[in-house]
């Protein structure tokens, strides 16, 4: 116990320094004192006597020395003064300090963004009141080994029945356009939930009142609890509005309370509605798809809670489950509470700790360590990226490093051993990284708000974007690795196996330091990865670009076009979602408030369609290639109002069977046909079998007008339409509609076909707001990589160059005594770094320019990739000419004298 | 300085920690002036330790709470820092003690002459 509290003791003492040392001198003096009195009182005069102590007493500075040694621990004095001296070489270089602090910032924040990401998401810690009770309950597809979300029959079931999980509940997600009094309109997703949810996750409304059970009966007021979001944007956060009506689709609803943003149960929401659940109606295996919620009774355990769950399982599918397999399952499954990953496979019913169940049906497929461990291990390529960034900046930290090159030969000289001086360097790195984590933390919350933009809906209800504990752990883990890479690797080349030889030179005055193969290596992979990532954020932004002109161009009103994806139970044959498809088409048409409906599987004004490389059978010229095949369903033309010209539309048997015609647009008439008669001419796509034959001749049967009636068009922007045939699978319904017909698309789908599974609608233009913010995500990312690679390129020139000209400053010296031009002085020196960056330069442009062939077609010529490529070229040149013109200008400035005196 | 003084020192470091216990023990709050003195009183070789030498093993025993420092003044009115020790300090020494005595008998018996052996 004493050696315990002398450990903590001097610790203590560290950072209690300068009052323990105060406390020591007086205690010494008053000492010395004594001892004066003492020899006074033998006879001796006092400045006599005072000389007496001192002997007496010993060195006074070796005794303190001494004290503190024992007081505190040496090393950690010895670190305190390298971290000193850390800030102080920061302070000198502001430059290298800007850039390698930047640098590392994003290494650091992208590792701790991620790790905070997964962390938080997969295994945070609730810590409202009731958590540890919170817990999720599924109903499993024993044939398919998935959880089954249409659950209603179920819910009703425990609903009921169990009595170890109480304020039981069950939510489902809804899309739908919330419309204000003043007729402000927002497209929303929220959960249509029961009032339970807001019982186990007790959050206080802003205003007004939570939902409550009265709401869930039939015959209750429609009432809706909107989200502070919501509260926000459609009522410019009024704090009157409880009370008020807004319509929700189609149907009035009254406001009666405002949620926190912190709620979000059971997962990010912008409204809550009461369900409304007709018991008597629900059937198994049908119904919308539901998440079921509850808490633990107090007192009672998952155990206890599974075991009633398996014996309620066993009443509800009497002849299903025996009571045999019953008691099998309940002794088998959930042997560790809040663990209980290894219970689907063996049980119909399954409760969990609420965490888990949301994660079960992610992790079924492996041992939960195996996951994390594979989820956690994409911490990689974040801790390369870091150590790219690291290495990057070691190499400035070496090149600054020339500049110490005597100090680190002589401290070597006098004794201080190696690792002495390498952990002098790594103190100093710490200061460096330290700084870069707290600049790349305090980015890592917009990190996390990007990363949510980008996932928009699904996210749980306890993700937020504050730093947790963990995270600031594991940065200061990064910080100790770029601490080692940063400030080790330049020591240790430093201190290397030459000293001997070294020594002898700097007594010379000579430098010895070489930019080694590893740095050069460093600075040619920093200028590729800078072509690369600037190639690819030019060629992006281009897309883009033209993404957003050709989604302007569309004269369609997007906001008047829904879409949503359809489909059908697996393994439905190919017939019935054919004859699905057709009687859903053939009753949305039917409905009054809808327009026109067809099926697609693209929409016009998107890019990214097939291109098609065609041969046509009236021509001999080679094949061309068009951007846009098009694939169309039935009443495609009407739906997207694209004008007959000439000849006519897809018959429905032409499109289910994907018969051998097509349709093309007024471009393709003018130029690729050369504005010929196009209607039976034969046209075939070159290329288009596996083996490289061209596919069968196909006739042009009609002529529509173009959908983006762009003024300078190619042949390359020319459209031709085929039939989709009958097999595919990622088909959208597509429902033009000048009223908001998401409650009749969903009372059609549902009279249609049960077992219709209708994901979100939406409109066009959502959607498309929806690609360009997830494009411009990327971008965003990009731009920051390309910044920081561009900057840490820049930098690396620059400290390439300065120790190119710092290593030749005597021949400098002696060539410009001896009469020697300054310009070609520079081009002689300069040429070894610039063949180099000239090198870094074609490395990047090779895989980038394939890549931008390869996976960037749409709409990018190879005039266009050269312009880019040149550009990029000129820029890394220019950054490179920008960053050496200082160092080239003051070894020029150096007189020759003082040249060859200093070196 | 004679290698037998020399080892005494040694000796002396090695067991400074005990020794101030035992100090501090027997004639109460001692300041550190005082304390040296009486280290030389009873070492009997007064100039075999310069004083400041106490000055770590004093920071080492406070650090470990075994005994405790507070400022005061002397007779003759000079202001020093006072050592006691402290319960767990007695404890300390009592059983440091016991342990010396045992080491120091064992050494005893093996560094006894066979020929010196009390017929048993």
């Amino acid at each position: 116990m004493p050696e315990i509290r002398r450990f903590v003791s001097r610790f203590v003492a560290f950072f209690r320094a300068s009052k323990a040392d105060s406390d020591l001198t007086r205690e010494i003096n008053a000492h010395l004192r004594l001892l004066e009195d003492e020899f006074v009182a033998k006879g001796m005069a006092r400045e006599e006597a005072r000389y007496a102590a001192k002997r007496a007493f010993g060195g006074v500075e070796q005794t303190k020395e001494r004290q503190r040694d024992a007081r505190t621990f040496a090393w950690l004095m010895g670190w305190s003064i390298d971290l000193k001296l850390g800030v102080r070489m920061m302070k000198k270089t502001p430059g290298l300090t800007i850039i390698a602090v930047l640098a590392l910032a994003v290494g650091i924040a992208a590792g701790a963004t991620y790790f905070e990401f997964v962390t938080h998401l997969f295994r945070p810690k609730l810590s409202f009141p009731g958590a540890d009770r919170l817990v999720g309950l599924l109903n499993w597809d024993l044939s398919k080994a998935n959880v089954e979300d249409r659950s209603l029959y179920e819910f009703v079931a425990w609903k009921t029945q169990l009595t170890t999980v109480e304020d039981l509940g069950a939510g489902s997600q809804a899309e739908e356009i919330l419309t204000s009094e003043n007729g402000r309109a927002e497209s929303a997703r929220g959960w249509e939930i029961s009032a339970s949810a807001f019982r186990v996750l007790p959050i206080p409304p802003l205003y007004g009142r939570p939902l409550l059970d009265v709401d869930e009966k039939p015959s209750a007021e429609p009432v809706i609890v909107i989200g502070e979001d919501l509260w926000k944007t459609l009522f410019d956060s009024d704090p009157q509005v409880i009370g008020r009506t807004v319509r929700f689709g189609l149907s009035p609803r009254t406001i009666v309370g405002v949620m926190p943003r912190t709620f979000g149960f059971p997962m990010s929401s912008a409204f809550w509605t009461p369900m409304h659940l007709n018991e008597a109606t629900v059937k198994k295996g049908e119904g919308s798809l539901i998440r079921i919620f509850g808490r633990l009774v107090p007192g009672a355990d998952l155990k206890q809670a599974q075991a009633e769950l398996e014996t309620i399982a066993a009443r509800v599918n009497e002849g299903e489950v025996g009571e045999a397999q019953v008691r099998q399952r309940a002794a088998s499954s959930n042997d560790r509470p809040g663990r209980s990953q290894s219970a689907p496979t063996t049980a119909r019913y399954s409760v969990h700790m609420y965490v888990d169940s949301i994660w079960v049906d992610f992790w079924r497929s492996a041992s939960t360590n195996t996951l994390f461990l594979i989820v956690y291990s994409i911490n990689l390529p974040f801790i390369a990226l870091l150590g790219i960034c690291a290495a990057n900046v070691a190499q400035l930290i070496f090149a600054r490093t020339t500049a110490r090159e005597s100090e680190i030969t002589v401290r070597r000289a006098l004794g201080a051993s190696r690792v002495r001086i390498v952990g002098q360097f790594v103190a100093e790195a710490l200061v460096l990284a330290s700084l870069a984590a707290v600049v790349g933390l305090a980015a890592v919350p917009s990190a996390l708000r990007e990363i949510r933009d980008m996932i928009g809906f699904n996210l749980p209800f306890w993700w937020n974007e504050q730093l947790g504990f963990e995270t600031i752990a594991y940065s200061a883990l990064l910080v100790v690795v770029a601490a080692l890479v940063i400030g080790g690797i330049p020591a240790l080349r430093a201190t290397g196996s030459h000293m001997n030889k070294r020594l002898k030179e700097a007594g010379a005055g000579g430098a010895t330091m070489r930019f080694g193969k590893l740095w050069t290596g460093v600075i040619v992979t920093q200028v590729a990865v800078t072509v690369i990532l600037l190639l690819g954020l030019t060629s992006g932004s281009w897309i883009v670009y033209q993404r957003n002109a050709g989604a302007a161009e569309a004269a369609l009103p997007k906001n008047e076009y829904f879409i949503g994806t359809v489909s059908l139970e697996q393994g439905a044959t190919p017939e019935r979602q054919l004859a699905v498809r057709r009687e859903l088409q053939r009753r949305l048409n039917a409905d009054p408030d809808v327009i026109n409906a067809t099926f697609a599987v693209d929409l016009p004004g998107e890019v990214d369609e097939d291109t098609a490389s065609l041969e046509i059978a009236s021509s001999s010229a080679a094949a061309i290639t068009v951007r846009q095949a098009v694939p169309v369903g039935s009443n495609h033309f009407e739906t997207f109002r694209l004008a007959l010209v000439a000849g006519r539309v897809f018959t429905a048997s032409e499109i289910e069977e994907r018969r051998n015609v097509v349709i093309v647009d007024e471009t393709f008439v003018r130029l690729v046909l050369g504005r010929k008669n196009s209607i039976g001419q034969l046209v075939r796509e070159s290329g288009a079998e596996q083996n490289g034959t061209p596919g069968p001749w196909k006739e042009i049967v009609g002529v529509v007008r173009d959908i983006l009636p762009a003024p300078d068009k190619t042949a390359a922007d020319a459209m031709y339409y085929r039939p989709a045939g009958p097999n595919n699978n990622d088909w959208q319904i597509v429902v033009h509609s000048s009223k908001n017909p998401l409650a009749r698309i969903r009372s059609v789908v549902a009279e249609t076909d049960s077992r219709i599974r209708l994901g979100s609608v939406t409109t066009i233009e959502r959607e498309r707001e929806r690609d360009h913010e997830a494009v411009g995500h990327l971008m965003r990312v990009l731009g920051i990589l390309a910044v920081t690679t561009l900057m840490l390129a820049a930098a690396g020139i620059h400290s390439l160059i300065s120790f190119t000209l710092a290593s030749r400053t005597r021949e400098i010296g002696i060539r410009t005594a001896l009469g020697a031009a300054p310009l070609r002085i520079v081009r002689n020196v300069l040429s070894p770094p610039f063949i180099k960056v000239v090198i870094g330069i074609v490395l990047g442009s090779i895989p980038a320019t394939v890549l931008i062939f390869d996976w960037l077609i749409w709409g990018i010529s190879a005039g266009m990739i050269s312009v880019v490529v040149v550009s990029v070229a000129a820029f890394i040149i220019a950054v490179t000419v920008i960053s050496s013109i200082w160092p080239v200008r003051r070894a020029l400035k150096i007189p020759p004298t003082e040249a060859l005196r200093i070196t | 300085m004679s290698s037998e003084d020399k080892s005494s020192i040694e000796l002396l470091q090695g067991t400074l920690d005990l020794i101030v216990l035992r100090a501090l023990s027997t004639m109460g709050p001692l300041h550190s002036y005082a304390l040296a003195n009486r280290l030389a009183q009873v070492s009997d070789h007064p100039l075999s330790l310069n004083q400041g030498t106490l000055y770590p093993a004093l920071v080492r025993l406070e650090q470990k709470g075994l005994i405790k420092g507070s400022w005061g003044t002397t007779e003759s009115n000079r202001e020093a820092k006072y050592y006691r020790i402290t319960k767990s300090g007695e404890r300390e020494l009592t059983r440091q003690a016991e342990r010396w005595r045992r080491l120091a008998g064992l050494v005893d018996k093996l560094l006894l002459d066979p020929a010196e052996k009390p017929e048993s």
